[in-house]
């Protein structure tokens, strides 16, 4: 019983002899210095301080060690009677020394006073102090000096008394106390079940102090099956152990346990906290008080779902917080290509990723350019500055635009090669997509993970939209501004002065033509009204077109003569509506015309003088047909009286004259003959140029054969092989050609007589990219050498007694061609015949589309 | 119908002695009366001026007209012909030197007959007159 006392107990004995202390105190003290309290003996009047140490040398084993350590004190009574048993300070100071030399608690035994007999020895405040504190006293009374009443009242005075009876150690009770302890009984009854049975774990622990005082350990003193179950510590595993035993490395979890109940033990302060237990692997809310001073109490439940949930809530917060931080920086910078960098390196972060890469491509290209990166040596980032589309996992994703995830990264790959060579054990690259179109990639990997949760992934797909959205938008602006910029350029490089006016004919806008005209900035021609500063008077012009415009709602043009801008005008007002269709002015845009005026008025007095010079022209027709019909007509008349009368002469006075005198009249008569012919070639060929050239539809072909038909039946003995060329249809004057072929034929029919195999042909063919026809014989032929007089009248290349003729044919066919608009040729040699070429039309006119086909043109 | 007359219009006195020289070698006997312009042609065959008096009942077998001459061409005197009732229908050959469209074409809206372009060889004028004279002469019948 005495060896085992729960703190707080204090209880009493009565002896008469020393024995009887002996009996009672060695034992005590025993189970005290073992049980690592301090003890503190105070002797009785009849034991002095020397003999009560032998007797416990005597018993105690390792006696001597406990004396070393100052574990046992042992005083004489005398000093005790200084001890002011009024207040509790003396005991308290007493625990709190027990305490911090590192025991558990103190073990007091004293002599009751004898010179107080019949006074109460104890004050309460004893009483308290020894029941919150870990302490345990014992108090000795002299039996012989109390009377059977003083006995009682001291029983009474404490737990409990312990009286020799017959040669037994009695305990005796008050009844008082033993309701006390009956009460006590039940009550912890109750609580051992609820202490068994709650659902926290609860664990009592003492604390264990270093030389210095400092809290270093604890031990488990008692837990409850549920400590167990929440900690997977079995209890036989914990109780009397020290917690560094039980868990090792416990001292250096950075939660500081030990230290932290420490506190709670030494100063009775309670705590409550949440910690993460780094050895358990499991989150705790702790709520720690201190029974006793030096031991402390937990009361211990798992968080750790609770925990998670909230990590996991943390986590989406901290997400959003990042994404809405993102956003706001991206969508709010003028150059988001710069922002990446902050904004990906947050991500990274987060996402305890060690690198992210981000690409853009180069417009227009199948590459794309590092754009911002973290996690990756200078040198590293410089080798890989440039990528090529479906190059390494980012060209791919590039490519296809589809991301790529790579996950647990150790088998080799071309792909990740890269990311493989720094350690990167998962990648993730996502390609920043807008409107369908690939600007570039972001990717993400880490060296500590090997997969990456569908959450984190979910960051990185937003993050990389965010910043793909951010980028399109200010490409947008950009090109914004450019098309803003490229209007307002085109606007000032019109020649052109435009103006926009508003309905009151105020200025609104002018180009730089316009200003300059006015002799001012274009910012300050706005408000001015133009036709003050244009036209330089109070109220717009009868003319204005504008105000027309502002009537009608429709464009009006003018032609304006303006002395104030120095020349004419051609000003048309479109009228400028807004997006609800209002017309709230025009664009007034004048054209300067005045070169073109004066141009007009120069081509008024060229067709003025042309048409002067026409007049004279058909003056000088007219006289030329007058006198054309004056040389057929007179000129003809002479001939016939020549040879008439050269006839009669021959018929009527023949016989009169000699053989050469008749060759003369034949002579004259041939002459005239001649000179008719002449004649006649000469009124053909000014009859041409006067008469209108018709433009019909003609078959050649049939004009030849025509021609050749007439020529045939006037010689019908000549035998002639002609080659005419079916079908040849061209549009022209069909008089005018058939003339034309009447000199041409003629002339091959004329001068193939003396040939015994005459050939003449008629065809055609492309000559020189041109539809060119073409009149051949096997005849006399000609010189080349006088080829350029073959087209001028009177200039015959052949003897009139070989071949007659009177020069005026080519000339006539020269003639016609040219009232074509054609061209012709000839080639020929001497003996071997002639060919004759021509085409029908100018080069200026469309071709006439014809059959593929070519004539030799030698 | 030798007393048919033949009434030749014509200036020049060459063309008159080859033209009645043409008839007499084509054996056409008919009396010719010579008008040496149309104001003596038209005097002819109303009975004005020189031949006022004439009985103008007896009318041409055929006019030989010449297109130019002195104070009135040939035209006119076709013109003035047409427009009377006593020469409206009377034929004319139009005999002359020129073969100018707008001669032809006048003459035959204005109804000459025939248009002939006297030949310059002597040959082949004589042809002509030898085939008008067969024609006019011999083959058509006058209409009075």
């Amino acid at each position: 019983m005495i060896d085992d006392l729960s703190w707080g107990s204090h209880f009493c004995q009565f002896y008469q002899t020393k024995n009887d202390l002996f009996d009672i105190l060695v034992p005590y003290f025993t189970a005290g210095l073992e049980n690592n309290e301090l003890c503190v003996w105070v002797t009785t009047e009849n034991l002095r301080v020397e003999d009560a140490r032998k007797v416990l040398e005597k018993a105690v084993p390792h006696f001597a060690s406990y004396s070393e350590r100052g574990q046992i004190e042992i005083i004489p009574n005398s000093a005790w009677e200084t001890v002011d048993r009024k207040s509790d300070k003396a005991i308290v100071a007493m625990g709190d020394k027990a305490l911090s030399a590192g025991f558990d608690g103190l073990r007091l035994a004293c002599n009751a006073l004898p010179e107080k007999r019949g006074v109460k020895v104890f004050s309460g405040c004893w009483t308290d102090a020894i029941s919150r504190s870990n302490m345990i006293a014992m108090f000795t009374y002299p039996r012989d000096e109390f009377d059977a009443i003083g006995l009682m009242e001291v029983v009474k005075n404490h737990r409990f008394a312990l009286v020799r009876n017959a040669g037994r150690w009695e305990v005796i009770e008050s009844s008082e106390a033993r309701t006390v302890r009956d009460a006590l009984k039940r009550s912890e009854e109750k609580l051992q079940s609820l202490f068994s049975n709650m659902s926290e774990g609860f664990a009592y622990h003492r604390i264990v102090l270093d030389a210095a005082g400092r809290p270093c350990d604890y031990i488990f003193l008692e837990v409850n099956d549920a400590f167990g179950e929440l900690t997977g510590l079995a209890r036989e595993d914990t109780i009397n152990k020290r917690v560094t035993e039980v868990l090792p490395g416990i001292e250096k979890d950075p939660v500081d346990w030990i230290g932290r109940y420490g506190k709670v033990a030494l100063t009775g302060k309670p705590a409550h906290f949440e910690s993460f237990a780094g050895p358990l692997k499991r989150w705790y809310s702790v709520s720690a008080f201190s029974p006793h001073k030096g031991y402390f109490a937990v009361t211990i439940t798992d968080i750790t779902e609770r925990k998670e949930a909230d990590e996991t809530l943390q986590r989406g917060n901290r997400k959003l917080e990042i994404l809405a931080e993102s956003a706001r920086l991206l969508l709010t910078s003028k150059t988001p290509e710069m922002i990446v960098q902050a904004i990906c390196e947050k991500v990274m972060k987060h996402l305890e990723c060690h690198v992210f890469i981000n690409y853009l491509v180069e417009e227009g290209q199948e590459r794309m350019r590092l754009n911002a990166c973290a996690g990756i040596t200078e040198e590293t980032a410089k080798g890989i500055e440039w990528l090529d589309f479906g190059v390494a996992g980012c060209g791919c994703v590039a490519r296809d635009g589809c991301r790529i995830i790579a996950e647990d990264i150790h088998t080799p790959d071309e792909r990740t090669s890269l990311v493989r060579s720094i350690g990167i054990q998962a990648y993730a690259c996502h390609p920043l997509v807008y409107q369908g179109m690939t600007i570039g990639t972001l990717s993400f990997g880490t060296r500590t993970r090997t997969h990456f949760s569908s959450e984190e992934i979910e960051l990185m797909k937003a993050v990389t939209d965010l910043v793909a959205t951010a980028m399109a938008r200010k490409k947008a602006e950009e090109s914004l501004v450019r098309a803003k910029e490229e209007w307002e350029l085109t606007f000032d490089s019109v020649p052109d002065m435009i103006a926009i006016l508003d309905n009151q004919h105020r200025i609104m806008r002018v180009n730089k033509p316009m200003a300059r005209r006015l002799g001012l900035k274009p910012e300050e021609c706005v408000g001015l009204p133009c036709y003050k500063y244009v036209h330089g008077l109070s109220a717009p012009p009868s003319f204005c077109p504008h105000s027309r415009t502002i009537c009608d709602g429709s464009q009006h043009f003018d032609e304006v003569n303006e002395e104030n801008l120095g020349g004419d005008f051609l000003v048309s007002t479109t009228p400028l509506r807004d997006k609800q269709d209002r017309m709230i002015g025009s664009v007034h845009v004048a054209h300067d015309i005045t070169e073109r005026k004066k141009a007009e008025a120069r081509i008024i007095s060229l067709n003025k003088q042309l048409s002067l010079k026409i007049d004279e022209l058909s003056f000088a027709n007219r006289e030329l047909e007058a006198f054309s019909y004056s040389v057929s007509h007179d000129l003809r008349s002479p001939l016939r009286s020549i040879n008439g009368f050269s006839q009669e002469i021959l018929e009527d006075y023949g016989d009169k004259l000699d053989e050469n005198g008749l060759d003369s009249l034949r002579r004259i008569r041939a002459a005239s003959q001649r000179m008719d012919l002449l004649i006649a070639g000469l009124l053909n060929l000014s009859r041409l140029s006067r008469s209108e050239v018709a433009r019909e539809r003609v078959d050649l072909s049939a004009l030849a054969g025509d021609v050749t038909g007439h020529l045939q039946k006037a010689q019908p003995d000549r035998r002639v092989e002609v080659l005419i060329t079916e079908g040849l249809i061209d549009e022209g004057d069909e008089r005018l050609l058939y003339v034309l072929l009447q000199n041409l034929l003629g002339n091959a029919w004329k001068f193939t007589e003396k040939q015994a195999n005459a050939v003449i042909e008629f065809g055609a063919g492309i000559v020189d990219g041109k539809h060119t026809y073409v009149v051949r014989d096997n005849g006399a032929g000609f010189d080349m050498t006088y080829a350029d007089k073959l087209f001028r009248p009177f200039q015959r290349l052949h003897d009139t007694a070989d071949f007659s003729g009177t020069g005026i044919g080519l000339a006539t066919v020269q003639r016609i061609i040219n009232r074509h608009g054609g061209q012709v040729w000839a080639r020929g040699e001497v003996g071997k015949g002639a060919a004759f070429y021509f085409t029908l039309r100018s080069s200026s006119d469309p071709e006439k589309p014809h059959e593929k086909g070519t004539i030799k043109c030698e | 119908m030798k007393d048919k007359v033949i009434l030749l219009v014509e200036d020049n006195p060459d063309d008159v002695k080859l033209t009645l020289r043409a008839l007499k070698k084509s054996n056409i006997r008919n009396e010719v009366v010579v008008a040496s312009d149309g104001v003596k042609a038209l005097d002819y065959l109303f009975g004005t001026g020189e031949y006022s008096g004439r009985d103008t009942s007896k009318v041409p077998q055929v006019i030989l007209l010449d297109l130019n001459m002195p104070r009135l061409g040939g035209i006119e005197v076709l013109q003035r012909m047409r427009a009377d009732e006593r020469t409206k229908l009377l034929p004319v050959v139009v005999l002359t030197t020129s073969n100018e469209d707008a001669g032809r074409i006048d003459s035959y809206r204005l109804g000459a007959n025939s248009y002939v372009i006297k030949p310059v060889d002597f040959d082949q004028f004589a042809k002509a007159v030898q085939q008008l004279g067969l024609y006019w002469l011999v083959l058509n019948e006058a209409p009075y």
